[in-house]
C-alpha cells in the first residue's frame, strides 16, 4: 500500500512539474522531474504504460547485470532494458553522445568527466520522494554523495566496495599473536602489521602487511573524530576546504612502513620471484602475509572460492578500517562509482527505477541476493556470479542486510567477525574521484607531478615511498592546490557555464577561493545555496 | 528493433509537444561537449596484395614448407642469438641460449635475464607468423614474440611493431590475459595503437600455447588504415566479441613485416618491458596467409602436453675485466681472514664508494665479501693484525652482521641499526649473493661507521642493506682504515672512489647524489642566446655510466623559463622547443629539426660512458640565425679530454627569441657558470 501511495506521489510530482515548466522557475539546471512528462500515459505506480527500452551502461559482471535487468523487466513488461559494459567511459559515453546514442542510465569510474559534461541530470526530485532513501546508508544523504556540495542530486551512489583489511588467522598463530578485537583502532593495527613482521633469518620472511589499498588513503578518511574535523572525502576534504595534514600523517607511516621492511612484494615482479620462489604469487596466497589492506571483492572472488583458503593454509577473517580515535561508528572509505540518470533520457523516472533497481533498492538488492545465492549462477567465464565483483549494498535495510550477511561465512568462528565487520560498516565515504568536483584535475596538475631531486618517476607517492621526501612538507601547498582547483571547477561546472545550480553568494565564494589561489584566510564558511 | 524505433519517434514526438507548450527551450538538457570532430580523410589505398603463394603441392591441414624462415630450437643455431637490453636497448649477448624438451624435439628456453633474437627480416605486407610458448612467469605488457621494421623508432624516429603480450585490458576482469595483440606505428597518421584483448580470460601460464597471426592487407577497418588479421590459438581462430556480440576484430598497423636494415624479431624481450622466463619452440614465418586447416596443422603437428623441467641459473665465476684488484680464488676456496685488500683511509665525515663483484659458493649467507675497519693501513694481501698497534674498529659482513671487539649485532641489536630489502634468505643466499655487482658506500662519522649496500643480482634485481654501528670505539680524529676480505668467495674490486662532493660553488644542480632523475623532471633558469651570441657554459656530470642518456641534456625554446616551473606549454604560454640535445650525440626538436653531430669517440661507447661518470664539462654554444651549434668538451676524472659537435637547425629565424635550459636523466649535474 506504501508503495502504491509513493508511486502516487511521484506521478503527482511529474504533473506539477509539467504544469512549472512555462513559468521559469524551475530553470535551475535541468531537472529529471521535466523530462518525464515526455512519459505521457502512465499507470497507477507512475510508470509509464508504453512500450519503452532503456539502455543502462556499467561495469559490473555484465552476465549479473542482464539477470538483474531481466527480473527489472519481469516487473516493468513494457520496458526493456539493454545494458552494456562500459570499456572506457570517457571514449565510450563522447563517442556515445556523438553518435546520439548516449545511454538513459550509466555509471561513472570518475563524476569530473560526467559533470563537465552534464551527462547527468538533477534527480532530486525522485531521491527525496523515494521513502527508500531513508534506508541508505546514512551518510549518502549526510554528506549529500552524488549532489556535489549543491542542492540538486545528479548521482546516486551504486557500485559499492569498502576498503577492508582482512587477517590471516592462521600466520598470527604460527607467530604466538592474538587476534585483534574488531573494535581496534589505527595503532593497533599498526601495530599488530609491525609484530607480525617477522625474519628469523631463514627462508621466507613474515610480512606484517600486503596492501591493495595504500594505507594513506584509509587513514585520511579515519583519521579523526567528527568533533575535531568533519571530513567528509579525501584530503581532509570537510565541504569547504581540504586539509592534507591527516592525509600526511598517514602516508609518511605507511611509506617508512615499506622502506623499513613491513609490506610485503607486489605481484609480478622480480621481488615477488625472489620471496616466494614465483614471480606471479599473489602474497595473499602465500600465507606469510598477516594482514591484507584490500578491496572487499577479494574475499568472495578469491579467498572465499571452493579450497582456496586450504590449498594455501589460510584463515581469513575481515576487519573494518579502524579509525584513529577508535570511534566505533566512523567513516571508512570505498569505491564508489556514482551513475545517474543521462540528458538523453526520455523517460528519466523509468530510468531513476532502473538506476535505483540495479544498485540500492531493496527489491533489486533481494534478487541480486537470489541470484549470489545460487551458485550456479555463473557468468560466461564460468565463474559464480557471487565470485565476480560482488559489491556491498549501500541501503541498510534489515531484510537485504540479514539476507545478504547470509552469502558470508556462518560458521562459528567466523561468524561473529563477520557479523562485526557489517556492523561496523556503517559509515562510507568513497574516493575523491567520485565525489569531489577537479579531485582528478589536482591530481594531475599537482599531486601526481610533483618532482624531487633523485625520484624515479614524478609524484608525491613516489617521492615519500623513496624516502626522498617528507608528506608533511606538502601538505600547506597542497591545500591551497587543492582548494583551488576544487573551486575552480565547483564554479565550471555548476556556474552559469555548466548547470547554473548555484546562487550569486556561492558563485562569489567559489571565485574568491580561485582569486585567493586557494588561500582560506577570511573566505570563510561555504555558503549555503539558495537554489 | 521496431519497438524501439516505435518508443524513439514517441519520445520525440512527445519532447516536441512539451517543449512547444513550455514555449521555450530553457529545460532542454544541455548538449555535452562536442568532441573535435575527427578530419575527413581520404582513405590511402591499401596497397593491392600481392596473390597469394599458397602453393599447389600443399595439401590442406599439412604444414607448408615454403616457409620463409622455420626455427625448430632442436640444435644450436646460428640465426638464434641471446639477446640483453643492458642499456635499454637491446643487444646480442655472447652465449647458446638452453635448450629444453619442447613440444616437437628442442625448444628455446629464456631465462629472464636474455630473451632471443633472431635473425628474420621483414617479408612484406602478406604474412603468417607462427610460435609456442610455454611462459612460467608473466606481467603487464611483458612481451613473448614481438617484431616490427623499428620497434624502437631508432631508424624512422618512430615505434613500429606488433606484440602478443600480456594485458588487463578485458573490461570483465582486471587479470591478465594472453594473448593480447598490440601494434604500434607512431610515425602513421595518428600514431594507430590498436589492442586487442581475448574474450575469455587466461593467462596461458605454464603450459605450452601455440599461436598463430595471419595479415592479409586486403581486409582493413573502413579507412583502410588498419589490417584485420587472423589470431588463431592452438589452431583454433580467436573472435573477440564486444558487450553486443558485435565481433572485436584483431587489428594491426601497417607494414609491420616491411623489411627493414632496422627489424627485430625479438622472443621474451623488447626495448621496455620485463623480460620473460619460459620456453618458444616452432617458430614459422610466411610471406603468404596460411588457410585455417594449415594453422590447425602446425598446432596438430606438436605435443601440447610435453613438460620441461625449468633449469636453473648457471654460475659461473669468471673474472671481470677491469678488476683493480680480487681476493680469493676462482674455485671459491678462499677461508676466512685469508686475503684483504690494501686498507683504505677514511677520515671523519668522509664517504668511500666501492664497486665490486661478489661471486660465492652460496653455501652459507656468511659466504660474501666482509668489511674490515682498523686504525692502521695494511698492504694488499697482507693481514692488518700482524700491523703494529693494530686496532680492529668493526667488522661488516653481507649478511647484515657485524661485530665490535665487544659485542655483535646478533647479541646487542641496540648497538646497531640494520635494513635490508630481501625477504627471502635462501633466494639471497643461493641465487642473489652467487654473482652480484656491489656498490658499497662507506662512510664514517664521529663514532659512527654505516656500510650501505646495493646489491645487484644476475636478475639484475637490486637488494639493498643499511648497516649503521652506532657506538664504535673510535673518536673523530683517530686513524681509520677500511679493507674487504671475505669467505668462500671470489671478489672483483672494480673501483675504490671518493663520494661525489657537491660544489658548493654551483649556480645550480639538477638531480640528486644518489643518480636517479627522472627525464624532464627537474631542469635549470633559461638564458638568452642572441642571434650572433657565443655563450660559454661550465658544468660537472656525474653518472652512473649505465645508460648513454643517463646525463645532462640541453634544450633551446622560444620561452625563458625558470626554475619554479618545468618546461612545457602547460607552464609557460606559447612554449615551443626548437630542439634538445643529448650529451651523448643525439637530439630531436621541432617539425623542421635537422642535426648533425660528430665526436671524437667513435664507437667507443663504454669509454665515453666511463668518462662520463665524473666529468668536467665545457660548452660553447653559437648561434647565427637560425643555425646553433654547440661544441662540448669533456675532461674526465683520469684527464682525458673528449670532444663533440652538434649543429642544429629548425623552425627558428634571425628574429627568433631563443633560450637555452639545461636538464637531465639519472644524473647529477652541477651548473658552474654560464657566461
Amino acid at each position: 500500500m506504501k508503495k502504491k501511495l509513493l508511486c502516487v506521489l511521484l506521478a503527482a510530482c511529474m504533473v506539477f512539474g509539467l504544469a512549472s515548466c512555462g513559468s521559469g522557475s524551475g530553470s535551475d539546471g535541468d531537472s529529471a522531474g521535466s523530462g518525464s512528462e515526455a512519459a505521457g500515459e502512465v499507470g497507477e505506480d507512475g510508470v509509464t504504460t508504453e512500450q519503452i527500452t532503456l539502455s543502462y551502461w556499467h561495469y559490473e559482471d555484465d552476465d549479473m547485470i542482464k539477470t538483474l535487468a531481466e527480473k527489472f523487466m519481469e516487473k516493468y513488461p513494457n520496458i526493456t532494458v539493454e545494458c552494456k559494459v562500459i570499456t572506457d567511459m570517457s571514449t565510450d559515453l563522447t563517442a556515445a553522445a556523438s553518435n546520439n546514442e548516449f545511454p538513459d542510465v550509466f555509471l561513472a569510474t570518475d563524476s569530473d568527466t560526467a559533470l563537465a559534461n552534464q551527462w547527468w541530470v538533477d534527480i532530486s526530485e525522485y531521491v527525496d520522494n523515494d521513502p527508500e532513501t531513508a534506508m541508505l546508508a546514512s551518510t549518502i544523504q549526510e554528506y549529500g554523495i552524488g549532489c556535489f556540495d549543491t542542492n540538486h542530486r545528479y548521482a546516486m551512489p551504486t557500485w559499492y566496495q569498502p576498503c577492508a583489511i582482512f587477517i590471516d588467522k592462521n600466520v598470527l598463530d604460527k607467530l604466538n599473536l592474538e587476534m585483534p578485537d574488531p573494535d581496534w583502532t589505527w595503532d593497533d593495527m599498526i601495530q599488530l602489521i609491525k609484530d607480525a613482521t617477522v625474519d628469523d633469518r631463514t627462508g621466507m620472511k613474515y610480512y606484517g602487511l600486503g596492501y591493495y589499498n595504500r594505507l594513506d588513503s584509509l587513514y585520511g578518511i579515519a583519521a579523526c573524530t567528527s568533533s575535531e574535523r568533519k571530513i567528509k572525502g579525501e584530503f581532509g576534504y570537510d565541504g569547504t576546504d581540504f586539509d592534507l595534514q591527516y592525509w600526511a600523517v598517514g602516508e609518511q607511516q605507511f611509506s617508512d612502513m615499506k622502506l623499513t621492511g613491513y609490506v610485503a612484494p607486489q605481484q609480478n615482479t622480480q621481488a615477488m620471484e625472489d620471496w616466494s620462489g614465483d614471480y606471479g604469487t599473489y602474497f595473499g596466497a602465500t600465507g606469510h602475509v598477516a594482514v591484507f589492506s584490500e578491496g572487499f571483492w577479494t574475499f568472495q572472488n578469491l579467498w572465499n572460492t571452493e579450497g582456496y583458503q586450504e590449498q594455501y593454509g589460510l584463515d581469513i577473517y575481515p576487519y573494518v578500517t579502524p579509525a584513529v580515535s577508535g570511534e566505533k561508528e566512523h567513516n571508512t572509505l570505498g569505491n564508489m562509482y556514482l551513475g545517474g540518470v543521462s540528458y538523453a533520457c526520455d523517460h528519466p523516472y523509468e530510468a531513476y527505477l532502473l538506476l535505483k533497481w540495479m544498485n540500492w533498492g531493496k527489491e533489486g538488492w533481494l534478487e541480486r541476493i537470489a541470484i549470489y545465492s545460487d551458485e550456479s549462477n555463473v557468468n560466461a567465464a564460468g565463474v559464480p556470479l557471487k565470485a565476480a565483483n560482488m559489491p556491498f549494498p549501500m541501503t541498510t535495510d534489515p531484510e537485504v542486510m540479514d539476507a545478504y550477511k547470509t552469502l558470508f561465512p556462518q560458521d562459528e568462528a567466523h561468524k561473529p567477525y563477520w557479523d562485526r565487520f557489517f556492523e561496523n560498516l556503517q559509515r562510507p565515504v568513497p574516493y575523491g574521484w567520485y565525489n569531489i568536483a577537479g579531485y582528478w584535475n589536482f591530481c594531475d596538475q599537482y599531486f601526481n607531478s610533483q618532482t624531487a631531486a633523485g625520484v624515479s618517476a614524478p609524484g608525491i607517492h613516489n617521492i615519500v615511498d623513496e624516502g626522498l621526501g617528507k608528506s608533511a612538507d606538502y601538505v600547506e601547498e597542497a591545500n591551497l592546490m587543492a582548494n583551488y582547483y576544487h573551486a575552480l571547477y565547483q564554479l565550471k561546472y555548476f556556474g552559469p557555464e555548466g548547470y547554473d545550480v548555484l546562487d550569486d553568494a556561492e558563485q562569489a565564494w567559489y571565485q574568491s577561493v580561485i582569486d585567493a589561489q586557494g588561500v582560506m584566510t577570511g573566505i570563510g564558511e561555504r555558503p549555503v545555496g539558495t537554489r | 528493433m521496431k519497438k524501439k524505433v516505435l518508443s524513439v519517434l514517441l519520445c520525440a514526438a512527445m519532447t516536441a509537444t512539451l517543449l512547444a507548450g513550455c514555449g521555450s527551450n530553457e529545460d532542454t538538457p544541455a548538449q555535452p561537449e562536442t568532441p573535435a570532430e575527427p578530419v575527413a580523410e581520404t582513405p590511402a589505398e591499401p596497397e593491392t596484395p600481392a596473390e597469394p603463394e599458397t602453393p599447389a603441392e600443399t595439401p590442406a591441414g599439412e604444414i607448408p614448407q615454403d616457409y620463409k624462415y622455420y626455427f625448430s630450437f632442436d640444435e644450436a643455431d646460428p640465426a638464434v642469438h641471446l639477446a640483453s637490453r643492458p642499456n635499454g636497448t637491446v643487444e646480442i649477448v655472447e652465449g647458446e641460449p638452453l635448450l629444453v624438451d619442447g613440444v616437437k624435439g628442442k625448444a628455446a628456453y629464456v631465462d629472464g635475464v636474455n630473451g632471443l633474437k633472431l635473425d628474420v627480416n621483414g617479408v612484406g605486407q602478406t604474412y603468417t607468423v607462427s610460435f609456442w610458448v610455454n611462459p612460467s612467469r608473466f606481467a603487464q605488457y611483458m612481451p613473448t614474440l614481438q617484431y616490427g621494421p623499428d620497434m624502437h623508432g631508432d631508424a624512422t624516429g618512430g615505434q613500429h611493431y606488433v606484440n602478443f603480450t600480456w594485458a588487463s585490458w578485458n573490461p570483465t576482469s582486471d587479470e591478465l590475459s594472453y594473448p593480447s595483440v598490440w601494434a604500434y606505428d607512431q610515425n602513421a597518421e595518428g600514431s594507430p595503437w590498436p589492442n586487442w584483448y581475448t574474450d575469455v580470460v587466461d593467462d596461458h601460464n605454464k603450459r605450452w600455447t601455440n599461436v598463430t597471426m595471419t595479415v592479409d592487407p586486403a581486409n582493413t577497418n573502413a579507412d583502410g588504415t588498419l589490417i584485420i588479421a587472423d589470431l588463431y590459438v592452438d589452431g583454433e581462430k580467436l573472435v573477440g566479441t564486444d558487450a553486443e556480440g558485435n565481433e572485436r576484430p584483431v587489428y594491426v598497423v601497417q607494414n609491420t613485416m616491411e623489411p627493414s636494415d632496422n627489424f627485430d624479431f625479438l622472443l621474451g624481450v623488447n626495448y621496455w618491458d620485463a623480460i620473460m622466463k619460459g620456453a618458444f619452440d616452432e617458430v614459422y614465418v610466411y610471406d603468404y596467409v596460411l588457410d585455417a586447416s594449415q594453422v590447425k596443422a602446425l598446432y596438430t603437428a606438436c605435443d601440447a602436453t610435453a613438460k620441461y623441467e625449468e633449469p636453473a641459473h648457471d654460475f659461473v665465476v669468471t673474472p671481470t675485466e677491469g678488476a683493480i684488484d680480487t681476493l680469493g680464488t676462482t674455485d671459491l676456496t678462499m677461508g676466512f681472514w685469508s686475503d684483504w685488500t690494501e686498507g683504505v683511509e677514511l677520515k671523519d665525515g668522509e664517504t668511500k664508494i666501492v664497486n665490486l663483484h661478489n661471486f660465492s659458493d652460496g653455501a652459507a649467507t656468511w659466504d660474501n665479501y666482509v668489511v674490515g675497519f682498523c686504525n692502521g693501513k695494511n698492504e694488499a694481501h697482507t693481514i692488518p693484525n700482524d700491523m703494529a698497534d693494530y686496532k680492529e674498529y668493526l667488522v661488516v659482513r653481507a649478511d647484515a652482521y657485524a661485530w665490535t671487539p665487544t659485542t655483535n649485532s646478533g647479541d646487542n641489536a641496540d648497538e646497531f641499526d640494520i635494513n635490508y630489502s630481501w625477504g627471502n634468505w635462501t633466494t639471497w643466499q643461493t641465487q642473489v649473493m652467487q654473482d652480484a655487482n656491489v656498490t658499497l658506500k662507506i662512510s664514517r662519522k664521529d663514532n659512527t661507521i654505516t656500510v650501505d649496500a646495493t646489491q645487484v643480482d644476475y636478475n639484475t634485481t637490486e637488494n639493498t642493506c643499511t648497516l649503521t654501528a652506532k657506538n664504535v670505539d673510535i673518536a673523530a680524529d683517530d686513524p681509520c682504515y677500511f679493507f674487504i676480505t671475505g669467505e668462500h668467495c671470489y671478489i672483483d674490486i672494480m673501483s675504490i672512489k671518493d663520494d661525489i662532493k657537491a660544489d658548493p660553488n654551483a649556480k645550480d644542480t639538477l638531480g640528486a647524489l644518489n643518480l636517479v632523475q627522472a627525464f624532464w623532471s627537474d631542469a635549470t633558469d633559461g638564458f638568452e642566446l642572441a642571434d650572433g651570441a657565443t655563450k660559454t657554459v661550465k658544468l660537472n656530470n656525474y653518472s652512473d655510466g649505465k645508460n648513454n642518456w643517463d646525463n645532462f641534456v640541453i634544450a633551446f625554446a622560444n620561452t625563458e623559463v625558470n626554475t619554479d616551473a618545468l618546461p612545457s606549454a602547460d607552464n609557460y604560454d606559447g612554449y615551443a622547443e626548437y630542439g634538445v640535445l643529448r650529451a651523448d650525440a643525439y637530439g630531436w626538436g621541432d617539425a623542421s629539426f635537422a642535426y648533425e653531430a660528430t665526436t671524437s669517440w667513435g664507437d667507443d661507447w663504454a669509454g665515453w660512458l666511463a668518462m662520463m661518470q665524473d666529468a668536467d664539462v665545457t660548452l660553447k654554444i653559437t648561434r647565427n640565425g637560425g643555425e646553433v651549434s654547440v661544441d662540448f668538451t669533456f675532461v674526465g676524472a683520469d684527464g682525458s679530454e673528449w670532444t663533440e659537435n652538434i649543429t642544429f637547425t629548425s623552425t627558428m629565424d634571425a628574429s627568433s627569441p631563443v633560450y637555452f635550459f639545461f636538464t637531465n636523466e639519472n644524473s647529477y649535474v652541477e651548473l658552474l657558470s654560464v657566461e
